[in-house]
């Protein structure tokens, strides 16, 4: 039975292009727009694994992430995140790069601030993260790493 | 001492005058009362004496015996040197009758004084009987008292045998007596020196008291004085008089004793004030140098000496110009200084002892005295050599931060295109292969989109560049509001946004150029509906976005409001949001919108601000002046809106 995943942003470009890239690979894949859609379709269709951009209307990626680790029934649910934001995680693993630098560039410190701190309390690993623009290749790679082909 | 000796030897001088000349005065007044007493007191006694002889002479007349008349004044004066003369003297002839060694040949005329005595010259009948007299100088020296006595025609006179005189004369002879006063002068002579002495005796004495007591009484206190105030004159303020004495002296030296005190005190704050002062010259960083008015420096101090590497005791009294990189502009610095008293804030340079320049900040004010002639000048100049090169690192440090900034802004946009790109070319591809052909269509869709942002982008960023004027016309805001709506109500419904507006009552008539104040609006409109799209509206709320239009300023400017009320922005956000390339959008955005809105309100000479709170809405405010920007230069407007904004 096919494996069912659910992609969950805005940006219905890039949900087109990820689901036909899974298609092609034997996937199941559903459609959300915003974050409490996304909340809806898991409840409604249980998948096992989730595409959740970051950054979308009505509900951040991240606040529907946080709210489905405290969830039992979705706390193992396998979740790949992807950031619009470019070289949020490449910056991230540079620690010592000064921020200083940019001070005007709040959205990119708040989004930073935020992965760091998922990432102390133990929720995140930086391996759950893909930066836009996506590589279907390497897209489906980590996929099937994640849950199996 | 000298000076103090000289003080009271005038004073006994004064004083031993004037008591010598009351001393004398009344000596000889002294004198002279005796004298007139003396004198009278002879008159008195030889006009008795003189009635008596007559008395004696009237007794022998009745006898008629002229010899023994002789012969009784020969007796009378026999030995005694008073009498000098003595006459009876016949009225009928004015013969001298009997004499005592007189001479006989002399005849009495009305001219004598003797016969003066009764006789008016003028009024030759009047005639009076009383003994009269005279003091003259006797012819053998020595003075003589002349005295008349006259015989009157008794009734025996004219009843007597003898030689009876007539009835009619009423005198019939006078006694003319000649007394010697040579026994009185003498003795009124050693009187005088008696009193020329006894005077003199009592100034020498009067004057040696004096001077015992003036120089106790004022010439010691003075002498104290004198030695006191040279003390505090040559400096020594802690001296103190006794000032024990109740008199004038002891006053005098409570107030000395009172004013060096105060001059103390005034000398202790003046000092502390100039130490104050000294220390403030002396300790503070700037340069400060004080110069003559020839122009020579005088005050040189520690900051000075720091900056310019000079030590005080080899530049002071040297030429200010030397200091100068360009001496030239002490000259117009000083120039400046013919008109008002200070210069603030001269940009010059200074060159330093190793030939350093450093440029300062110079502040010039003229010196002047008390009466307000000037003394010099004062300057205090603030070392920005550091400062300046920290302002271009500044500079330099922005432009490329802003460089930074634009490039990562770009890649940001790029990236998120460049992600359309790929999913589309995917599709195309994978359409191909499966020989698919709506998902070649839609994957061409969506790179032709790619293409589309790109554009938009490249535009954006070149109309963001570029040196634009505004083409300033009369425009009616009403009318561009109702087209902004109009275009925006389609869109806001399809997202469940209701989009009204509220235009000025009346015509909103305003001087802009349509397109730019169009294209801002649009942006802001844009930009709400977005935060509507991007809300979680809870139930009960429903987004609405509301354009209005109002004058202010009784007309002299209009405000256009945009309110929403979407997901609204946090104090980090909204700080930035009229930087260039700063965006919150996740796809399609360039970080451009605001700032390019931001630039068209400054060039308007108008002013563009936000409220908003997350979660509640946003308010953007733009006003603008009705009679359009002011003529100014569009490039430097669009430089400083921006800066203002960062």
């Amino acid at each position: 039975m096919a494996k069912k995943v659910l992609l969950i942003d805005d940006d219905k470009n890039a949900v087109k292009y990820l689901s036909v890239v899974l298609e092609e690979n034997g996937y199941e894949t559903y459609a959300a727009y915003d974050g409490r859609e996304g909340l809806q379709k898991i409840q409604e269709l249980n998948p096992d694994l989730i595409v959740l951009d970051v950054m979308m209307p009505k509900k951040s990626g991240f606040t529907l992430f946080k709210q489905l680790r405290r969830d039992e029934q979705y706390k193992n649910l396998p979740v790949l995140m992807l950031t619009g934001v470019a070289g949020v995680l490449e910056e991230l693993d540079e620690e010592s790069a000064d921020t200083s630098a940019r001070p005007f560039d709040s959205l990119r410190e708040a989004l930073r601030r935020t992965i760091r701190e998922m990432r102390s309390e133990g929720l995140i690993k930086p391996e759950m993260f893909m930066d836009k623009p996506i590589d279907s290749a390497a897209f489906l790679a980590r996929i099937q790493a994640m849950i199996g082909g | 001492m000298k000076q103090q000796s000289h003080i009271v030897w005038k004073l006994n001088v004064v004083v031993i005058t004037i008591v010598s000349l009351v001393i004398v005065v009344f000596a000889w007044f002294g004198h002279l009362a005796g004298e007139h007493y003396t004198r009278e007191s002879a008159r008195q006694i030889l006009g008795f004496h003189s009635a008596s002889i007559v008395q004696g002479v009237e007794d022998l007349m009745m006898s008629n015996s002229r010899d023994g008349l002789a012969a009784f004044l020969e007796d009378l004066s026999a030995g005694n040197p008073i009498y000098d003369g003595l006459r009876v003297v016949s009225h009928e002839q004015g013969q001298v009758v009997v004499c005592r060694s007189g001479a006989y040949d002399r005849v009495y005329t009305l001219e004598d004084w003797e016969c003066a005595v009764c006789h008016d010259l003028e009024d030759p009948e009047r005639a009076g009987y009383a003994a009269q007299d005279t003091i003259v100088d006797a012819p053998r020296g020595g003075r003589l008292l002349a005295m008349v006595t006259p015989f009157v025609n008794r009734p025996s006179c004219r009843s007597d045998a003898c030689h009876a005189h007539a009835e009619d004369g009423e005198i019939l002879g006078l006694l003319a007596a000649d007394y010697s006063l040579a026994a009185l002068d003498p003795s009124s002579g050693s009187r005088l020196i008696r009193t020329v002495l006894v005077t003199a005796l009592a100034v020498a004495f009067s004057g040696l008291i004096l001077g015992l007591l003036l120089r106790r009484l004022v010439q010691v206190p003075i002498g104290r004085l004198i030695e006191g105030t040279r003390r505090i004159a040559e400096g020594n303020l802690s001296f103190q008089f006794p000032a024990k004495r109740k008199d004038e002296i002891g006053e005098l030296e409570r107030s000395f004793n009172a004013m060096t005190t105060r001059v103390r005190t005034h000398q202790a704050e003046l000092r502390d004030a100039m130490e104050y002062l000294q220390g403030i010259i002396e300790n503070s960083a700037d340069i400060i140098i004080t110069v003559t008015p020839r122009g020579n420096i005088q005050t040189f101090n520690r900051g000075a000496e720091q900056a310019l590497g000079y030590r005080r005791e080899e530049i002071q009294g040297q030429r200010i110009e030397l200091l100068f990189a360009d001496p030239k502009d002490r000259e117009y610095a000083l120039n400046q200084l013919v008109h008002t008293d200070n210069v603030r804030n001269f940009r010059t340079d200074f060159r330093a002892k190793s030939g350093e320049i450093r440029h300062v900040l110079l502040t010039l004010s003229r010196l002047r005295d008390a009466e307000g002639n000037p003394i010099g000048t004062f300057g205090i100049s603030k070392d920005i050599t550091e400062e300046r090169r920290l302002i271009r690192q500044v500079i330099q440090s922005k432009k490329l931060a802003a460089i930074g900034e634009a490039v990562t802004g770009i890649q940001h946009a790029v990236k998120n295109m460049l992600n359309a790109l790929k999913g589309g070319s995917y599709l195309v591809k994978n359409g191909i292969q499966r020989n698919n052909m709506p998902r070649i269509e839609e994957g061409w869709g969506m790179v032709e989109e790619g293409i589309e942002r790109m554009t938009t982008l490249s535009l954006s960023l070149l109309n963001y560049a570029k040196d634009w004027r505004p083409e300033i016309e009369p425009v009616d805001l009403n009318g561009l509001v109702a087209k902004i709506h109009a275009v925006f109500r389609e869109t806001a419904a399809s997202k469940g946004i209701a989009l009204t507006v509220h235009p000025a009552p009346g015509p909103a008539d305003i001087r802009c150029d349509p397109r730019l104040v169009h294209m801002g609006i649009v942006d802001i409109v844009s930009n709400a509906i977005d935060a509507c799209a991007w809300k979680d509206y809870p139930e009960g709320e429903t987004p609405r976005i509301v354009l209005s239009v109002r004058a202010r300023d009784g007309g002299q400017s209009y405000e256009i409001e945009v309110g929403d009320n979407g997901c609204g922005m946090t104090k980090g956000i909204l700080k930035n949001i009229f930087t260039p390339f700063f965006s919150t959008k996740k796809q399609w955005g360039t970080g451009l919108g605001l700032a390019l809105t931001s630039r068209v309100i400054d060039v308007h000479g108008g002013t563009i601000d936000v409220e908003s709170e997350p979660g509640k809405g946003s308010m953007f405010r733009i006003v603008l002046p009705t009679s359009g920007p002011r003529q100014r230069k569009e490039s430097a407007d669009g430089q400083e809106g921006s800066a203002d904004r960062r």
